[in-house]
C-alpha cells in the first residue's frame, strides 16, 4: 500500500476527502476485496496516519463505497489536440480523444480492467486452446446496436476483418496480425485460428481499435455502436455529445450527457477547468498540481503508467551505433530533473529499457543508471567522437520529449560534447524523421497491455517498429520463449534478462515514465485508472456519474 | 500638354518661387534636419540601450540561454533572488540571462524583417503607383494573391515546409509584411500622384526619377515611417504567435515573444510573475520607444501645420 | 513539407502496407496534376471535394465553423471599428495634445501586447478577479439572439477589438493628419473655420479611402488571421480549421479555404478601392 499523502502533502490528521482520487480508488478496491477495518488502518497507521485518522478515512472509504451512482446531469470534457482528423472509425483511432469517444459509443469483446487484467464484455466467454493458437469466442446474444438491430457474431467477424489482411490500413494491425482464418461456428460463437501461440491475445481485441462495428458500415459520420452512449452531434474537431442509450446490454449511461471537445492550449485548458467551465480536462501542466489540488472542487486525476519518453540511437548508422557514445549521454542525461522538475513527480525514472514499473513484468532488480558525468567523459573520451555536432532531431510528440534533448545537451555540454537540438514539427514527425534513418531522433510510447507486446513491438529485430534498429538474436529468442513459461521464476528471470539486455546493450536514451495526469471537479464519479491512456485509459465513460445530480 | 499650356506652366512655376520660399508651402517636404524632443531623446536612449543589450548582452548575461542557477531546487518561477535578478522561468532558467540573449533574435529578426519588407514594398508600391499601366496591375493582382491568404497560414507553410531557422523567420515575416508595406505605399503614391505639384513637375518635363525622389518619395515619406514602427512590433508579434503554434525561434533558443508565451503559466499558478512581466515589459518599452521617436519625426515631417493648428 | 494526408492520420503506426492501401483509398496515389484538375473540375460544379484527413465532405467541415468565425469578426467589427475610427479621429482633432499623446501611447503599448498575452490578462482580470462568464468559449450557439452571442463569444471579442484598436486608431490618425497638412486645410484655416469643423467637413471626408483601406485589412486579418484567439479560447473557427488542414496536409480543405478566403479578401478590397475612388474626386475623373 501506498503512503497516504493529503492534498498539502502532509502526513497526519486528514480525512477521506483528502485523498487523491487514486489513492481513494485504491483503497476502496481493497475494501471491495474484503479488507476489514483493522486491516485498512493497519495499513494506514504504517503509512504514518494516527489513528483518529485511519479511522475517519475508512469511514469515509466505506460510505464512497456505499454511494451508488445517480442518473442524470451533463458532463463537459477538455481533450487537447483535436480537428479535422478527429474519427469515429476505430481502425483509424490515434489520440487519446478518439479513444474516449470509441469507449463512449461502443463496446470490445472484451474490457480492461485498472490492473490491465481484461473480462468478457460483448464476448460472454473466451476460450484458448491448451497453446493459445486457438481461441473461442462466445458473444452474448442481448446486444443490441444504437439502431435497433441484434448483435451477432456476422458483426464481430466483419469487425476483426477489417483490420487483417496486407491492405488493412488499420492501426491495430500488428497486434492481431497473427490471425489466420476466422471461423464462423455458429451464429453467436467464433473461432480465431492463430500463425503463432498469443496468451495476450485478449488483452490485444480490449484496447482502442477493437471497437465491434456493425456489419457492412464504412461510413462514420455518426458511431452505430453497442455502446452506452449514442452520438446526438458529432463534429469532427468541434464537439461530440452523446446521449444514453436505454437498450444498451450493460445499463445505459449515467449522464443525461457527455459533451466533449478539445482546448488545444494547456494555459487555456486549465483556465476553463479551475473557472468550471469543464468538468474534467487532460493533461493537466505538472506544474500547475498544487493550484488544481487547492482550488475547491477540483482534483487531480493521476493514473501511475509505462508509457516513456525515449532518445532513438540508430543502430545502424553512425555515429549512434557507437557503443561509448550511447552510454556517455545515458550517463549524462539528468532523469531526476526531469522527473522532479519538469514531472513534478508525475512519472518516474526511466532505466534506459521500455519496462516501467507500472508493468507486471517490471524487474525489480535491474539497478538504475545514475547520471555520472565522471564516467560519461571516460565513455565520451573514448567513443572518439571528440568536437564533431551531434545532433539529435526532436519534435514536441510528447509533454517532455524536447525537453529531455535540452537536458541532455546542457549536461552534456559539461563533459565537452557538441551536442546539437534541431527541432522540426510534430505534424510529419513520425513519417518524414521517425525511422528515417537519422542518427539520433526522439519518439515516445503508449505503455502496453504486457511487456513483452511492449518489447515485441519496438525491440525484437522484425518488428516493422523496431525504431532501434537493434538486431539481437539472443534478445528475439528470448521474448519468444518467454510466452510460453508458465513457472513464475524462470518467467521473472526472463524478463530480467530481457529489460538488462535493452538496457546495457540497447540503443535507448529513456529517461522518464510518464504518469497520466487529467483533472477531474469532485463531482465526477466512476473514474477508472487503467494505465493505458488519458481519463483513466479512456475506460471511464460508461461509469461517470455526477454526484451532484 | 499643348505648347501654351507648358509655357503657362512654366511661367507659374517661375512666378510662384520667386514669390514664396519654397519651405513654406504647407506641402513642402521637410528640410533635412531636425532635433529630437524631449520625450524624442528619451524613446532614443531606450532604444540605444536596448540596441546595446542586442549585442553585448550574451557576453554579459550571467548564465547561458539554457542553463539552470540552482541545479539542486527543483522551483520554477522563482521571484527574484541572489544568483537570478529577474527570477527563473518554467524551465527553472534564468530569466536575465535568457532576456538578453533573447534581445538580439528579437531586435534583430524583427529589424532584418521590417528593413527587407520595406525594400520590396515600397520599391515595387511607388513604382506601381507611378508607372500604373501593366505594371500596376500585375504586381498588384500578384499581391493581393499573397495579401488574401491570412499571414499566420502563409508563415505556417512556408516555415513547415523549410523548416524554423532563423534567416527563415527573417525571410517569410519579411516578405509577408512587404504585401502589406506594398499596398500602403501604392496607395499613398496614388494619393500623392493626382496632387497639383506632381502634376506641376510632370508639366515641367521632369523625369521618372525626379518625381519619385524629389516630389513623390517626401510627400509619402511621413505615413510610411509612422508604420515603420509600428511593422516592427507586428514582426516581432508574427514571430510570437509562430512560437504559439509552436514554430517560431526554437527552444532552447530564446527570444522575447516565446518568452512571453513560454512562461504564460506563472500567470495561473506561479509564485511569481516576473518571467512573463519581464519580456513583455521589454518588448513593451522597444515599441513605445520607437514610436516616440517614429512620432518626432513624423511631427517634423508633417512640419509647422500641426503646431499652427 | 514532410509527409502526406496518409502518413498523417496513420502516425506513428503506419507501415508500408497500411500506406499504400490508404493512398489509393485517399487517391494520393494518382499524379499531382490529375489530383488538382479533378479537384479543380469538381470544384466548378459546386462541389467542394472529399477532406482528405476526415470522414467528412470539406463543404461540411466548413459549415460547422463558419458560423463562429463570421460571428466573432461581425461582433468585433461592430464594437471596435466605430470605437477605434472615432478616437483615432479625435486625437487627429487634438495632435500633440495631453489626450493625444496618452491616446497613441496607450495605442502603441497595446500593439506591443501578443493576442495571447492579452486574452490571458483579460481572463485573469473577467473570470478570476471579478468572476464574470467563462473562461473558453463553452457550448453551441443554436437559437441565441445577438446579446446572448454576444455574452457567448465576449472574450475573444473584447480579445480581438484590442487588437484591431491599436492598429486602427494608430492609422485613422495618420490618415487623418496627412490630410490635414494639405493646402486646401490651410486655406481654410487661415479663413477661420472652426477646427471641428475644418476636421470632420473638410478633412475626414478626404481622408476616407485610407481610412476604408486599413478597416478592409482588418476585416480581413478578422475572418482569416485569428488563429491565436481562437486555438486560446478553445473555439473552432476558419482560421484554425485552415491551420490544422496545413498540419494534416489536407490539400482539398487548404484549397477550399484558400478560394474562400481569397474570395472574401477581394470583395473587401474592391469595396475599399471604391470607396476610395468615390471619397476623392481626383481619382473619379482622372485626367
Amino acid at each position: 500500500m501506498k503512503t497516504f499523502r493529503n492534498t498539502k502533502g502532509v502526513i497526519g490528521n486528514f480525512s477521506y476527502d483528502d485523498l487523491r482520487p487514486h489513492e481513494k480508488e485504491g483503497l476502496i478496491t481493497a475494501i471491495k476485496r474484503g479488507a476489514n477495518r483493522r486491516e485498512v488502518m493497519g495499513w494506514m497507521m504504517a503509512a504514518g496516519a494516527t489513528v483518529a485518522t485511519a479511522g475517519s478515512v475508512f469511514t469515509g472509504a466505506s460510505a464512497a463505497l456505499a454511494a451508488t451512482p445517480k442518473r442524470g446531469g451533463k458532463l463537459i470534457a477538455a481533450g487537447d489536440q483535436h480537428g479535422p482528423k478527429d474519427t469515429l472509425d476505430p481502425i483509424l483511432v490515434t489520440a487519446a480523444i478518439d479513444y474516449f469517444r470509441q469507449r463512449m459509443f461502443y463496446n470490445k469483446l472484451v474490457r480492461l480492467k485498472d490492473d490491465l487484467s481484461w473480462e468478457p464484455d460483448v464476448a460472454s466467454e473466451v476460450i484458448p486452446n491448451a497453446d493459445a493458437t486457438t481461441w473461442t469466442f462466445k458473444i452474448r446474444k442481448d446486444i443490441e446496436f444504437h439502431n435497433g438491430k441484434t448483435l451477432d457474431a456476422d458483426d464481430v467477424i466483419y469487425t476483426l476483418e477489417r483490420h487483417l489482411g496486407k491492405d488493412s490500413k488499420s492501426n491495430g494491425r500488428a497486434l492481431v496480425a497473427m490471425i489466420n482464418k476466422i471461423h464462423k461456428v455458429n451464429s453467436h460463437e467464433i473461432m480465431l485460428h492463430l500463425d503463432s501461440p498469443n496468451a495476450d491475445l485478449p488483452m490485444a481485441l480490449g484496447t482502442f481499435h477493437f471497437s465491434v462495428l456493425q456489419n457492412g458500415v464504412d461510413k462514420f459520420d455518426t458511431a452505430i455502436g453497442t455502446g452506452p452512449y449514442k452520438v446526438k452531434e458529432f463534429k469532427p474537431g468541434v464537439r461530440t455529445i452523446g446521449v444514453p442509450f436505454a437498450n444498451c446490454f450493460s445499463g445505459a449511461g449515467y449522464l443525461d450527457e457527455i459533451e466533449h471537445y478539445g482546448i488545444g492550449d494547456s494555459n487555456s485548458r486549465l483556465s476553463a477547468f479551475l473557472n468550471g467551465d469543464v468538468d474534467m480536462m487532460v493533461n493537466v501542466p505538472p506544474k500547475a498540481i498544487p493550484k488544481v489540488e487547492s482550488t475547491p472542487g477540483r482534483d487531480i486525476w493521476t493514473v501511475e503508467s509505462g508509457r516513456y519518453l525515449s532518445i532513438v540511437c540508430h543502430q545502424g548508422v553512425a555515429p549512434s551505433n557507437n557503443r561509448d557514445l550511447i552510454r556517455a549521454m545515458q550517463l549524462c542525461i539528468n532523469r531526476k530533473r526531469i522527473v522532479k522538475g519538469d514531472l513534478k513527480g508525475m512519472g518516474s525514472l526511466g532505466n534506459d529499457q521500455p519496462i516501467g514499473a507500472a508493468y507486471f513484468d517490471h524487474s525489480k532488480d535491474l539497478e538504475q543508471r545514475p547520471q555520472d558525468l565522471e564516467k560519461a567523459k571516460y565513455h565520451f573520451n573514448k567513443s572518439g567522437i571528440g568536437n564533431t555536432e551531434v545532433e539529435i532531431i526532436a519534435a514536441e510528440v510528447a509533454p517532455g520529449a524536447v525537453e529531455q534533448c535540452e537536458n541532455l545537451q546542457r549536461e552534456a555540454k559539461k563533459i565537452g560534447m557538441n551536442l546539437r537540438v534541431k527541432k522540426v514539427t510534430t505534424d510529419g514527425y513520425w513519417g518524414a524523421v521517425w525511422m528515417q534513418g537519422s542518427p539520433f531522433n526522439v519518439t515516445t510510447w503508449n505503455m502496453r497491455p504486457t511487456a513483452n507486446i511492449m518489447m515485441t513491438l519496438a525491440y525484437a529485430s522484425s518488428s516493422k517498429w523496431n525504431e532501434t534498429f537493434w538486431k539481437s538474436e539472443k534478445f528475439d529468442k528470448t521474448l519468444k520463449d518467454v510466452r510460453g513459461v508458465t513457472d513464475a521464476a524462470k518467467r521473472k528471470q526472463m524478463y530480467h534478462d530481457l529489460q538488462e539486455d535493452i538496457n546495457m546493450n540497447g540503443g535507448s536514451i529513456t529517461p522518464a515514465h510518464l504518469n497520466y495526469t487529467d483533472g477531474a471537479a469532485s463531482h465526477v464519479k466512476g473514474l477508472t485508472y487503467c494505465p493505458l491512456n488519458n481519463f483513466g485509459g479512456s475506460e471511464s465513460p460508461p461509469y461517470l456519474w455526477r454526484s451532484d445530480a | 500638354m499643348r505648347k501654351e499650356d507648358k509655357e503657362f506652366t512654366e511661367h507659374y512655376v517661375a512666378e510662384f518661387s520667386k514669390q514664396v520660399s519654397f519651405d513654406e508651402l504647407p506641402d513642402a517636404p521637410p528640410s533635412g534636419k531636425f532635433r529630437l524632443s524631449l520625450t524624442g531623446k528619451i524613446g532614443a536612449i531606450v532604444v540605444i540601450f536596448w540596441v546595446f543589450v542586442a549585442i553585448f548582452g550574451q557576453f554579459l548575461a550571467p548564465y547561458h540561454e539554457n542553463d539552470i542557477p540552482f541545479p539542486d531546487d527543483y522551483m520554477e518561477f522563482q521571484p527574484p533572488k541572489p544568483g537570478a535578478i529577474l527570477g527563473t522561468d518554467r524551465d527553472d532558467r534564468d530569466v536575465l540571462s535568457r532576456l538578453m540573449y533573447g534581445a538580439s533574435r528579437t531586435i534583430g529578426i524583427s529589424f532584418a524583417a521590417t528593413v527587407l519588407a520595406y525594400i520590396v514594398g515600397v520599391t515595387l508600391g511607388i513604382g506601381s503607383a507611378v508607372l500604373g499601366g501593366r505594371f500596376d496591375t500585375i504586381v498588384s493582382s500578384v499581391n493581393n494573391i499573397f495579401l488574401s491568404l491570412p499571414t499566420i497560414m502563409l508563415g505556417l507553410v512556408i516555415v513547415a515546409a523549410v523548416g524554423s531557422t532563423i534567416p527563415i523567420l527573417i525571410l517569410t515575416a519579411g516578405l509577408i509584411y512587404a504585401t502589406v508595406v506594398f499596398r500602403l505605399a501604392r496607395a499613398i503614391g496614388m494619393d500623392v500622384k493626382v496632387m497639383d505639384f506632381v502634376e506641376v513637375s510632370k508639366g515641367r518635363g521632369e523625369n521618372l526619377w525626379w518625381i519619385i525622389s524629389k516630389e513623390i518619395w517626401p510627400n509619402v515619406r511621413m505615413p510610411l515611417i509612422s508604420d515603420f514602427g509600428l511593422r516592427l512590433i507586428y514582426v516581432i508579434l508574427f514571430v510570437s504567435s509562430l512560437s504559439f503554434l509552436g514554430l517560431g525561434v526554437q527552444p532552447p533558443m530564446a527570444d522575447w515573444g516565446s518568452m512571453v508565451k513560454e512562461n504564460l503559466g506563472a500567470l495561473q499558478y506561479g509564485e511569481s510573475v516576473i518571467s512573463v512581466v519581464a519580456p513583455a515589459f521589454s518588448i513593451a518599452t522597444l515599441t513605445v520607444a520607437i514610436n516616440l521617436i517614429v512620432d518626432d519625426v513624423s511631427a517634423h515631417a508633417g512640419g509647422k501645420l500641426t503646431k499652427r493648428l | 513539407m514532410p509527409g502526406d494526408a496518409a502518413q498523417i492520420r496513420l502516425g506513428q503506426n503506419a507501415d508500408e502496407d497500411s500506406l499504400r492501401a490508404f493512398r489509393a483509398e485517399l487517391g494520393l496515389d494518382k499524379p499531382l496534376y490529375y489530383q488538382y484538375l479533378n479537384w479543380l473540375f469538381n470544384f466548378l460544379q459546386g462541389d467542394l471535394g472529399m477532406s482528405l484527413s476526415s470522414d467528412y465532405p470539406t463543404i461540411q467541415l466548413i459549415s460547422d465553423r463558419y458560423e463562429n468565425t463570421l460571428i466573432v469578426s461581425l461582433l468585433t467589427a461592430a464594437i471596435g471599428i466605430p470605437i477605434s475610427v472615432i478616437l483615432g479621429i479625435i486625437a487627429a482633432m487634438f495632435p500633440g495634445t495631453i489626450y493625444d499623446r496618452i491616446l497613441t501611447l496607450g495605442s502603441v503599448t497595446l500593439v506591443a501586447a501578443p493576442e495571447f498575452f492579452t486574452a490571458t490578462l483579460l481572463v485573469l482580470f473577467f473570470v478570476f478577479f471579478l468572476d464574470i462568464g467563462s473562461a473558453v468559449v463553452v457550448g453551441g450557439i443554436e437559437g441565441k439572439n445577438i446579446f446572448q452571442l454576444l455574452a457567448h463569444f465576449w472574450l475573444p471579442v473584447m480579445t480581438l477589438c484590442f487588437v484591431i484598436a491599436s492598429q486602427l486608431i494608430r492609422m485613422t490618425r495618420a490618415a487623418v493628419l496627412n490630410v490635414m497638412s494639405s493646402p486646401y486645410i490651410e486655406m481654410a484655416i487661415l479663413k477661420g473655420i472652426p477646427r471641428k469643423r475644418i476636421v470632420i467637413r473638410h478633412a475626414l471626408l478626404n481622408s476616407i479611402g485610407p481610412i476604408v483601406n486599413i478597416i478592409a485589412l482588418n476585416l480581413a486579418y478578422l475572418v482569416t488571421g485569428v488563429i491565436v484567439v481562437e486555438v486560446y479560447f478553445g473555439y473552432s473557427g476558419l482560421a484554425t480549421l485552415i491551420v490544422q488542414g496545413v498540419q494534416t496536409r489536407d490539400f482539398i480543405l487548404i484549397q477550399a479555404l484558400g478560394m474562400i478566403f481569397c474570395c472574401t479578401y477581394v470583395v473587401l478590397m474592391i469595396i475599399a478601392d471604391v470607396a476610395a475612388i468615390v471619397s476623392n474626386p481626383r481619382l473619379r475623373h482622372p485626367k
